[in-house]
């Protein structure tokens, strides 16, 4: 059974963009899968449903077989962690501090309260200072989170959902604010965690090159819908302008010659139902 | 059973940073201190609440309808002081506020004369003033109107005051190059740049001063407040309970009125 | 130079402004006011002199009672302490209630901010007068309507405070399953730290000057004594009251200022 299943989910919002249009998708424990697309995609929302940061209009999403509602909200975000564009720490607080908020959702009620006067226990204290350890900042453990550079930053957001011991990583274009050279150690990261803990990953990004390069499979958006779903190798030039549009065979040169596939042959990584609409050609 | 109930503070040494304990001692300890002062306890705030719902049935009577006219009356009469107060001041604190300004005023001197004098004016609180006031001229609003003016004359001196002196150099460097002269320079290029912010200012003290005026007649100068301390001296409370209504109706109105107020003006 | 036509000019013609009227009837509506309050300027500028000889009654204070004004003017100040005291523990935990994209419901916000607009809306004075006809004189019901009027602003300062916080910071602690109170602790509160500080220490500053007038309805505190010396035409006493007071005002908004600084 796959660990995430999403079943026909629409999501329009108050101005009438319909950022979600029948999305359906089934994600398998394990896997780094990359979402791809241009703006206004659909993909942060599409990964925002997930852990019900988006609430989707109509359709349902499902994570380790328990479907999401208002009442199971806080027990399913403990087992899926995410990590922001922005990085979304608390700035004023120190970096031990932003990683130990992984740890709020598993607390007894008793630590819950000590929680509120910023009181931990020893072993999530534990828990936090390996997670840091783990994304190599142990040494920045005191100081305020907004000393930190960008990248840096991006790290303790990652300790952060580390600490919660999650099942699932998000990840809402964790690259898209750092230079190359440190988006790319990110996204090493992140895929050392896929790989290492055996966490599932799913990372919104825009970078064809990233997405080629990490992904164990590329889901590709544009308009709310689905029209790509396949392995890196998979993504020749006319993958890539339906999912971008003609814009993008300039922008990145590719030529049906790069690839062995004969163009428009749709191989899947794993046998994943996909509807003969969104098949690419 | 380990001791996984030690709990720490997500600090270096696990103990909450030092300058926030000292700041809570030290509050904790003004605290005690003080309550000693102002003859507080728990036990007798604990009681204080009884006491107030007890006090609060006895505005459980029928409203002394009678006196809705003179309430109005009274009402437009705390109104009426504020305003007219707010003129009073406004004609004055113009030429003081060109005078507090840095660079509108004619000598360093006189700035800080004119700075120092409307900080004085503005630290005592209306009420004294009115105490002062009242006790010059006798009851009635004449000393509400006279304590209010000189109050809003501290205040719009130096929020006007601050106004002018954020007016762009520039533009009155090119009419100061022209050949404008110093009254001139003044009313044709700094007051105009700083009129919008001033129309702002006078709309907030308005507001302000009508909140003020409510509550000078507790002194005896005029206003609502007269009516309310008598009231309260009489055991009135038909008539006690519409003062409060009224004052509440009037405070929330301005609540209301102000902001939109504002936006349409500005 | 072309010659200028016939009756035609180069400038549009500028626009009618009502302003004036507006002013004209302000104006009208202030001389009827003046009239309705006897206040004329026959009556402003005849009493200007009575004033002056009045004021001169002020000039030699008399300072002989100094440590009791002192120890009154502490009690002014300890009033407003506990005062904004019991005002900041209110809007602590109403203030996240209040906040738009904190509040668990709209219900809740609702509620709180309707909460928080009553305790706004009666003077401090007012209230101050109710509390004594039901608790007796002293210092208690000055503190109690201290507190209960400036809960209302603290808390709607608190609140907006929160409301300004960029949003994902909130966003990156729910995701962790944090609930209501750990994001309102971890996020809320650290985030607006210094602006709470600023404004309690205003609140604190305004409650002094408050607290010096209280007196005057039987609230204890310095307001009492002032209240009685002008009452007994004893200026000189006065006199030195009022400038316990003003010094006293004029130093601590200066304290302030320093530990606003010290803060930001």
């Amino acid at each position: 059974m796959s660990l995430i299943r999403i079943v026909e989910l629409n999501k329009t919002f108050g101005n009438g963009i319909k950022a979600l249009q029948s999305v359906s998708l089934e994600i398998e424990a394990g896997s780094f899968v990359v979402v791809l697309g241009p703006s206004g995609a659909g993909k942060s929302t599409l990964l925002r449903c997930i852990n019900r940061l988006e609430i989707p209009g109509s359709g349902t999403v499902s994570v380790a077989g328990e479907e999401l509602n208002a009442a199971n909200v806080r027990r399913v975000r403990s087992q899926v962690g995410m990590v922001f564009q922005q990085f979304n720490l608390v700035g004023r607080l120190n970096v031990m501090t932003n990683v130990l908020t992984g740890r709020l959702s598993h607390l007894s009620v008793f630590e819950g309260i000590a929680s509120l006067g910023y009181l931990f226990g020893k072993t999530d204290c534990q828990i936090a200072r390996e997670a840091l350890e783990r994304v190599g900042l142990a040494a920045r453990a005191w100081d305020r989170a907004d000393r930190l550079s960008g990248g840096e930053q991006q790290r303790v957001g990652i300790a952060r959902a580390l600490a919660q011991r999650p099942r699932v990583m998000l990840a809402d274009e964790p690259v898209a604010s750092l230079d190359p050279v440190t988006g790319d150690g990110i996204m090493n990261l992140l895929k050392e965690i896929c790989v290492t803990d055996k966490l599932t990953v799913i990372v919104n990004l825009h970078q064809v090159s990233l997405a080629r390069r990490f992904a164990d499979r590329i889901v590709g958006m544009n308009s709310g819908r689905i029209v790509f779903d396949g392995s890196p190798r998979d993504l020749n030039s006319d993958a890539l302008k339906t999912i971008y549009g003609e814009a993008i065979e300039h922008e990145y040169g590719v030529s049906a010659a790069e690839h062995s596939l004969p163009a428009g042959r749709l191989m899947a990584a794993s046998p994943i139902p996909i509807s003969l609409a969104q098949r690419v050609l | 059973m380990t001791s996984s109930i030690s709990l720490r503070w997500p600090t270096r040494r696990g103990l909450p940073p030092l300058p926030f304990v000292v700041g809570i001692a030290a509050l904790l300890a003004a605290l005690s201190f003080s309550a000693r002062v102002v003859e507080l306890d728990l036990g007798k705030l604990a009681h204080s609440f009884v006491q107030l719902f007890v006090f609060a049935g006895n505005f459980f009577v029928t409203p002394d309808w009678a006196y809705l006219p003179d309430l109005f009356a009274r009402m437009a009469e705390t109104v009426g002081m504020a305003l007219l107060a707010t003129t009073i001041a406004l004609f004055a604190s113009v030429p003081l506020a060109v005078l507090a300004a840095r660079n509108a005023t004619p000598n360093i001197f006189v700035y800080r004369v004119a700075r120092d004098f409307l900080s004085v004016v503005r630290a005592l609180p209306e009420l004294v003033w009115a105490l002062v006031f009242v006790s010059a001229v006798g009851l009635g609003p004449l000393p509400g109107v006279m304590a209010l003016s000189v109050v809003t004359i501290g205040f719009m001196g130096k929020l006007f005051a601050e106004s002018i002196e954020v007016v762009d150099r520039k533009a009155v460097e090119g009419v100061k190059v022209v050949g404008a002269r110093w009254f001139q320079l003044r009313i044709f290029a700094m007051l105009p740049q700083a009129m919008p912010d001033l129309i702002g200012t006078t709309m907030y003290i308005i507001d302000h001063n009508i909140r003020a005026a409510a509550i000078l007649g507790i002194v005896g100068a005029g206003g609502i407040g007269f009516d309310m301390i008598e009231s309260m001296h009489l055991f009135r409370f038909a008539r006690l309970i519409l003062i409060t209504a009224s004052i509440y109706v009037l405070v929330s109105l301005l609540d209301h009125i102000s902001p939109w107020l504002r936006e349409k003006v500005i | 130079m072309p010659p200028k036509e016939q009756g035609a000019s180069l400038i549009p013609k500028k626009p009618q402004s009502r302003l004036w009227l507006w002013v004209a009837l302000y104006f009208g509506l202030l001389w009827w006011i003046a009239v309705r309050l006897d206040i004329t300027f026959e009556n402003l500028l005849t009493s200007y002199p009575d004033l002056i000889e009045y004021l001169s009654r002020y000039g030699h204070p008399d300072f002989s009672d100094l440590h009791k004004y002192l120890g009154l003017m502490g009690q002014t100040i300890a009033l407003a302490l506990w005062g904004t005291f019991l005002a900041f523990i209110a809007a602590l935990i109403l203030a996240p209630f209040a906040a738009r994209n904190l509040s668990p419901s709209k219900w809740c916000y609702r509620t709180s901010r309707e909460i928080l607009n009553f305790m706004r809306a009666m003077p401090d004075l007012v209230l101050t007068i109710l509390f004594v006809a039901a608790l007796g004189l002293g210092p208690l019901p000055g503190v109690l309507a201290l507190g209960v009027h400036t809960a209302g602003f603290l808390g709607k300062f608190f609140s907006e405070s929160m409301e300004r916080v960029e949003p994902g910071i909130y966003e990156g602690l729910a995701s962790t399953g944090a609930g209501f109170m750990q994001v309102v602790a971890f996020g809320g509160w650290p985030s607006v730290l210094r602006e709470v500080a600023g404004q309690t220490l205003y609140i604190f500053d305004r409650n002094v000057r408050m607290a010096s007038v209280l007196g005057l309805v039987g609230a204890g505190g310095i307001g009492m004594a002032l209240h009685v010396s002008l009452q007994l035409f004893e200026y000189r006493q006065a006199s030195a009251l009022i400038l316990v007071i003003l010094a006293t005002l004029i130093a601590l908004d200066y304290a302030s200022g320093w530990l606003r600084r010290k803060i930001a």
